[in-house]
C-alpha cells in the first residue's frame, strides 16, 4: 500500500509538471469567433478558384491573388457564384517563395470560411491564418464539418480590448457555426 | 523461545529492513517513471520546409554563408524603449542563435544600428529589423491589421538557399518594452518576441501543428511528426519554437536544449563556408547548392539574381566581417 502510494503520488507530480503550462499567444491579437464576425467586412464559405503569385512592381515583395467563387454568404451580402478577390503577401514566383509566417494558404479546389477586410474585388483575411477556417466534407453523410483555425507560424496573444480567445476553438459542423455567426450578427448594434 | 523471541525480533528487523528496501526501491521505480515520462529521446526540432502544390518537397530553407548581417531602425520605437535597450534586445536575441551564445555553430546572426529613416522591407538584399508605426494602411487589403510581427523570409525553391529576410514589428498598436527590467501587464517583451522571429529567420518551423487545418503535418529531424500543438509535451511547450506563449512570456529569451541543437545541426561548425557578407551582398541562387557553400554574390539591390564571379571571390576572402554602422542606402 505504502509503495503504491509513493507510486502515486511521484506519477501525479509527473502528469502534473507535463499539465502545469497554460498556451496563451504572442505575435498576432487573438481572436474568438466573435471578434473576426465583427471585425469582418464579408464572411462567406467559398470554393477557391485558382491563386496566383507575382512580384510587385517594385520587384521586393511577392503577392498571391487568390480568388474565390462564393457557395453562402453570411455577411456582406454576396450572391452565391460571385467571386471574391484576396489579396495577401508571400507565395512562389518562379524560383523565388516569399514566406510570411502566419499567414492562410488556399489550395485550388478546397472549400474553406473566411473572414475577409475590403471589398470583393481587394480583400485581406482577418486576423492572418485565423480568418480562413478549412472545411471538411463527411464522405457517408455528406455533412460539412468547419475546422479549427491555422496556428501555422503564428503566434496569438490575447488583447484586453477586445474578445480573445483563451484557446483554440474547437471543429464544428457547419450549421452550429453558421448558427453562431448569425447569433453574433443579430445581437451587433 | 528467547531464541525463537530473538529469532522473532531479527525476523522483525529483517522485515523493517526489507520493507524500507522495497520502498526505497519503489521511490526509485517511481522516479525512474516520472522522469521517462518526461524525457524526450532526442532532442526535436522542425526546420522550415518549402512545400509545393500542397507537397512537402524535401528541401529546407537555410542560409548558405556564416553571417546574417541584420540592420535595426530604432528609431520608430524610441518613445517606448531606449535606443539601448533597443540596441541590447535585439543584439541579444541575434546572440542567442549564434556562435556567441552556443559552442559547435558556426552561424553569425550579426546586429546592425541604423539612424537613418526606416526603410521600406522587401527583398533587396538588406536583412531589415524595423518597427512601423503607422503599422499600415487599413485600407490595404494586404495590411495584416492584427499582427505584432511579420518575419518574412525569401529563398529558392530548388535549394532552400534564402537570400533575404525582414522582420516587421508593429509599434502603432503593440507595446513594447524590457520586461525583465520594467515589469508590466499589457506590454510585450521585445527580446522575447525577437528571440522565436529569428528562429523562424534561420530556417525554424514551428515544433508542432494544429491538426485538421495544416496542409502538411510536419515531421521533425528524427522522422516523427510533430505533436498536436494543444497537446504538446512540456517539452515541446518549452521551446522557443512553440507556437504560443503565456502572457507577460520572457522564457524565450533563452534558447531550449531542442532549439540549440537545431542550429547545432543546421549551421555545425565543421560546415562553415567561412563567408561573411556585408550589409547589402547576398548569396546568388544560381550557384548556391544545399549541400555546401559554393556561392556567388550578389551585390545589387533587387531581386538576388547571379552575381559577378570575380566579387563573388573577393567576398568569399573576407572572414567575420566586423560588425559596423551600415552605408545609407537607397
Amino acid at each position: 500500500m505504502g509503495k503504491l502510494r509513493w507510486i502515486s503520488v511521484l506519477m501525479a507530480l509527473g502528469v502534473g509538471v507535463l499539465l502545469a503550462r497554460v498556451s496563451q499567444a504572442s505575435l498576432v491579437m487573438a481572436l474568438d469567433t466573435t471578434e473576426l464576425t465583427k471585425r469582418a467586412d464579408h464572411i462567406a464559405v467559398a470554393d477557391v478558384v485558382s491563386v496566383q503569385s507575382a512580384w510587385d512592381q517594385a520587384h521586393k515583395k511577392i503577392y498571391t491573388t487568390i480568388d474565390l467563387s462564393v457557395v453562402e454568404s453570411w455577411k456582406g451580402g454576396m450572391q452565391p457564384a460571385s467571386h471574391i478577390t484576396v489579396v495577401q503577401p508571400g507565395g512562389t514566383v518562379g524560383d523565388i517563395a516569399m514566406t510570411v509566417f502566419g499567414m492562410s494558404h488556399f489550395t485550388p479546389g478546397e472549400r474553406t470560411l473566411v473572414f475577409l477586410r475590403g471589398t470583393p474585388t481587394a480583400a485581406g483575411v482577418v486576423g492572418m491564418a485565423q480568418g480562413k477556417r478549412p472545411m471538411l466534407r463527411d464522405a457517408v453523410s455528406g455533412k460539412w464539418t468547419v475546422g479549427v483555425a491555422s496556428n501555422a507560424g503564428l503566434e496569438r496573444v490575447p488583447s484586453k480590448s477586445i474578445s480573445s480567445p483563451t484557446a483554440v476553438e474547437s471543429a464544428r459542423s457547419l450549421d452550429e457555426m453558421r448558427g453562431q455567426v448569425q447569433q453574433i450578427l443579430k445581437a451587433q448594434p | 523461545m528467547n531464541l525463537a523471541h530473538t529469532g522473532g525480533a531479527a525476523d522483525r528487523k529483517t522485515d523493517r529492513a526489507g520493507e524500507g528496501l522495497g520502498r526505497r526501491m519503489a521511490l526509485a521505480a517511481g522516479v525512474v517513471v516520472v522522469v521517462a515520462s518526461l524525457a524526450t529521446p532526442a532532442r526535436a526540432y522542425v526546420r522550415y520546409q518549402i512545400i509545393k502544390d500542397g507537397q512537402d518537397t524535401g528541401v529546407y530553407e537555410q542560409w548558405k554563408q556564416s553571417c546574417i548581417p541584420l540592420v535595426v531602425y530604432p528609431n520608430d520605437l524610441a518613445n517606448e524603449m531606449t535606443v539601448d535597450e533597443i540596441e541590447q534586445a535585439t543584439s541579444a536575441a541575434a546572440a542567442a542563435w549564434s556562435n556567441t551564445d552556443i559552442d559547435g555553430t558556426y552561424l553569425d546572426v550579426q546586429v546592425n544600428a541604423s539612424f537613418d529613416a526606416t526603410p521600406s522591407t522587401g527583398s533587396d538584399s538588406y536583412h531589415d529589423i524595423v518597427f512601423k508605426n503607422p503599422w499600415c494602411d487599413p485600407g490595404d487589403p494586404t495590411c495584416q491589421l492584427e499582427a505584432l510581427a511579420i518575419t518574412s523570409v525569401w529563398a529558392g525553391q530548388t535549394s532552400g538557399t534564402i537570400v533575404d529576410a525582414d522582420i516587421e514589428v508593429n509599434a502603432q498598436y503593440a507595446v513594447w518594452t524590457d520586461l525583465v527590467a520594467h515589469p508590466a501587464t499589457g506590454k510585450q517583451d521585445l527580446q522575447n518576441a525577437l528571440t522565436h522571429e529569428m528562429g523562424h529567420l534561420i530556417g525554424l518551423d514551428h515544433d508542432c501543428y494544429t491538426p485538421g487545418s495544416d496542409p502538411v503535418q510536419m515531421t521533425d529531424n528524427t522522422g516523427v511528426l510533430v505533436p498536436d500543438c494543444l497537446g504538446a509535451s512540456a517539452d515541446v511547450q518549452n521551446d522557443v519554437m512553440y507556437t504560443k506563449a503565456d502572457p507577460g512570456d520572457v522564457s524565450k529569451r533563452t534558447l531550449k536544449p531542442n532549439d540549440i541543437q537545431a542550429v547545432l545541426d543546421i549551421y555545425p561548425t565543421s560546415a562553415d563556408p567561412h563567408l561573411c557578407l556585408a550589409v547589402g551582398q547576398v548569396v546568388s541562387l544560381s550557384t548556391a547548392s544545399s549541400s555546401g557553400c559554393h556561392c556567388a554574390v550578389d551585390s545589387s539591390s533587387g531581386a538576388p539574381g547571379a552575381g559577378p564571379p570575380a566579387l563573388a571571390l573577393v567576398v568569399a576572402l573576407v572572414v567575420r566581417a566586423r560588425r559596423r554602422r551600415p552605408r545609407a542606402r537607397r
